[in-house]
């Protein structure tokens, strides 16, 4: 397949770009105009968000850059059984009206605005839980936020090249995200991100749609990605890290544990009524299962026929590209687990990037190279479209998880604990430091990853989510405890995320940087890192202790 | 009532358990353990990688996705509903 076209999109982006980042500003505006006074107003938009809003925004917070570039990107390296990732969307659905529709009502009736709010009322803890509650908000939001600002870099470098077309972008998606969060608050983050939710929708079938267009349809589609090698179309994929215990694993924490993330929490609190959250779950069980399906998913896979990651040598077996302490190598198909277990990163084809982490561009790649040449005219309409898509996703969850952080660390630790009795318009102005002070650290911790070759702690986009997911699973007990079951101690709730978020810790680059990257500890979490998600392992020391410490307590 | 009939509140308890289980179901096959029933071994022939001309492990997965739709579409319209407010 020849992969050397080279059409580009012109100046379309660029304009249409600017209009949507104006465009964003001026909703942030609107929403400041529309503003009462009061942190419920500020945060949880006077708690009046009807159906189609609350669907909207809580897809576009849970849809970030992940779905658009990072789920791609997985599945141009993995292979098909990435796909299968897909099937943990219904089950977020379902805990939309489940988990949502009760920390709804309660949030109602006492008043709640963060997480801690319900979780601390419920088990009587105003410093520790209210602490360790926020944290785990703070450890989910800064890496999330930080993998849509370099979402943007990567958009923004794939579409106007030159030497600092990444760090332009990345600040340009967060200054502009930054703007309209401190100008309209929870108003205008779910305005944004109701029309950015629609956006990436429609960015996401039509990239899909993209991907078979550029294949020559979907009969030509599928019979080419028949030809791929066997490892892309069978589990557990193409590095051998997708076992169905593993993605079953994942499937169920990263739903979960997406879902009760303090951005999504608040998003509950601000359903107007139960209605609300019951089609919203709908919506997104159906609606977004089927764009990843039918959507990006194809586009990875469409990915892997036009910019191949192995090719045939002369035996005609497939040979992949592999970096080995620094060293580029030819390894068999059947020697590839082997030589990949040994620390070696499988690269993707030239075209597409030089580096273990940019399989994340195949899907800006396929659409500024193909899609021009086969449609013309409504092709690079077609290509802006989802390349604002992409943008959208990126923003609208840096939005919600900048706004979410705010009020935790805000709310619970500076209203609740450093200055208890601070008035509201002063806590107001500390929030709005928040958003500013956590713009900046995560554009530091982008620049950093990006100028430095030996520490990368950023990486490629789908495994830093995962790692945040991992962090707010390890909620997933107190919440269940405090919406169903009710036995729990504070003394068992405590200790139980304590060591579930050391254990989740452990799974960290953390590790490598403090005992060094091949230490024995490294390599015995990398193993665990295989047979099952870092959440998991998680919550299964985090339930352990708090029903082992709650037991006793009863007793 | 007569003592065979069961009241609503029993109906949508025992719906919403089969409902339960049949989605967890579609969990452990579709994205879980249930995998393994279709994926092929490496020894198998190639046209074993494919079902109805898609990858067989796609095609299972469009399978339990219709599943799992169908189950949520069945609670929101029966036993949602009722314990809205």
């Amino acid at each position: 397949m020849d992969t050397a076209v080279t059409t580009d999109l012109g100046w379309l982006p660029h304009f249409c770009l600017a209009g949507y980042l104006l465009f964003l500003l001026g909703i942030g505006l609107w929403g400041f105009r529309k503003r009462q006074a009061g942190e419920e107003d500020y945060y949880l938009a006077g708690r009046g968000q009807g159906w189609l809003v609350s669907s909207l925004t809580i897809m576009a917070t849970f849809f970030s850059s992940a779905a658009m570039l990072g789920a791609p990107g997985m599945v141009y390296k993995e292979g098909v059984v990435f796909a299968l990732f897909a099937l943990n969307v219904p089950l977020s659905g379902a805990a939309i009206y489940v988990l949502g529709n009760r920390i709804r009502k309660l949030g109602h009736t006492h008043g709640h605005v963060t997480p801690a709010d319900l979780i601390c009322s419920h088990y009587g803890s105003p410093v520790a839980l209210r602490c360790l509650v926020a944290l785990i908000g703070f450890l989910y939001a800064v890496p999330y936020v930080v993998i849509q600002i370099q979402a943007g870099g990567l958009i923004s470098s794939q579409l106007f090249g030159g030497e600092h077309a990444f760090e332009i972008g990345a600040c340009l998606l967060s200054l502009v995200t930054m703007l309209y969060i401190m100008i309209g608050g929870m108003r205008s983050v779910a305005w944004t991100d109701a029309l950015q939710g629609t956006l990436l929708m429609g960015g996401m079938l039509l990239a899909g749609a993209a991907a078979v267009a550029a294949l020559g349809g979907p009969s030509a589609f599928f019979a080419k990605v028949a030809e791929l090698p066997r490892t892309s179309l069978s589990v557990p994929g193409t590095t051998g890290s997708f076992t169905p215990e593993k993605l079953f694993t994942l499937c169920i924490f990263g739903a979960l544990g997406s879902m009760i993330q303090p951005a999504q929490w608040m998003r509950f609190y601000a359903a107007k009524s139960a209605k609300a959250l019951r089609r919203s779950a709908v919506i997104f069980a159906l609606g977004l299962t089927a764009c990843f399906l039918f959507g990006v998913m194809l586009v990875g896979l469409g990915g892997q026929v036009l910019y191949p990651v192995a090719k045939p040598n002369t035996n005609g077996a497939f040979e992949y590209q592999v970096q080995i302490d620094g060293q580029t190598v030819a390894v068999p198909e059947a020697g590839l687990a082997k030589r990949l277990a040994k620390g070696g990163k499988p690269l993707p084809h030239p075209d597409v990037g030089a580096g273990s982490r940019d399989f994340d561009q195949i899907m800006v790649v396929v659409l500024k190279r193909h899609l021009p040449e086969l449609l013309g005219p409504a092709g690079l309409l077609l290509g802006t479209l989802i390349i604002i898509a992409i943008m959208a996703a990126a923003m609208s969850t840096a939005d919600s998880n900048l706004h979410a952080m705010s009020a935790v660390l805000t709310r619970d630790i500076y209203g609740g604990i450093l200055r208890p009795g601070a008035p509201e318009k002063n806590r107001l102005w500390v929030g709005r430091g928040v958003i500013a002070a956590a713009t900046m650290l995560s554009l530091g911790m982008v620049f950093v990853s990006r100028s430095s070759e030996s520490f990368d702690p950023v990486g490629m986009i789908m495994p830093m989510s995962l790692l945040a997911i991992a962090f707010s699973s390890q909620l997933l007990p107190v919440t269940f405890d405090v919406l169903f079951l009710k036995r729990g101690s504070r003394r068992g709730a405590i200790a139980g995320i304590v060591a579930g978020m050391l254990v989740v810790l452990m799974f960290s680059p953390l590790l490598a940087i403090v005992t060094g990257s091949d230490s024995a500890a490294v390599g015995l979490f990398a193993r665990l890192k295989q047979i099952a998600d870092i959440g998991f392992c998680g919550v299964v020391v985090n339930v352990s202790l708090f029903a082992l410490l709650s037991t006793a307590k009863r007793r | 009532m007569t003592p065979t009939e069961s009241n609503p509140t029993q109906r949508h308890r025992r719906l919403g358990l089969v409902l339960l289980l049949l989605f967890a179901l579609a969990m452990v096959m579709g994205p879980g353990p249930g995998l393994r029933l279709v994926n092929p071994e490496p020894s198998a022939a190639r046209e074993s990688l494919l079902f109805l001309g898609l990858p067989v492990i796609y095609a299972w997965g469009l399978f339990w996705y219709g599943v799992q739709a169908a189950v949520v579409v069945t609670a929101c319209l029966t036993i949602w509903k009722p314990s809205d407010d």
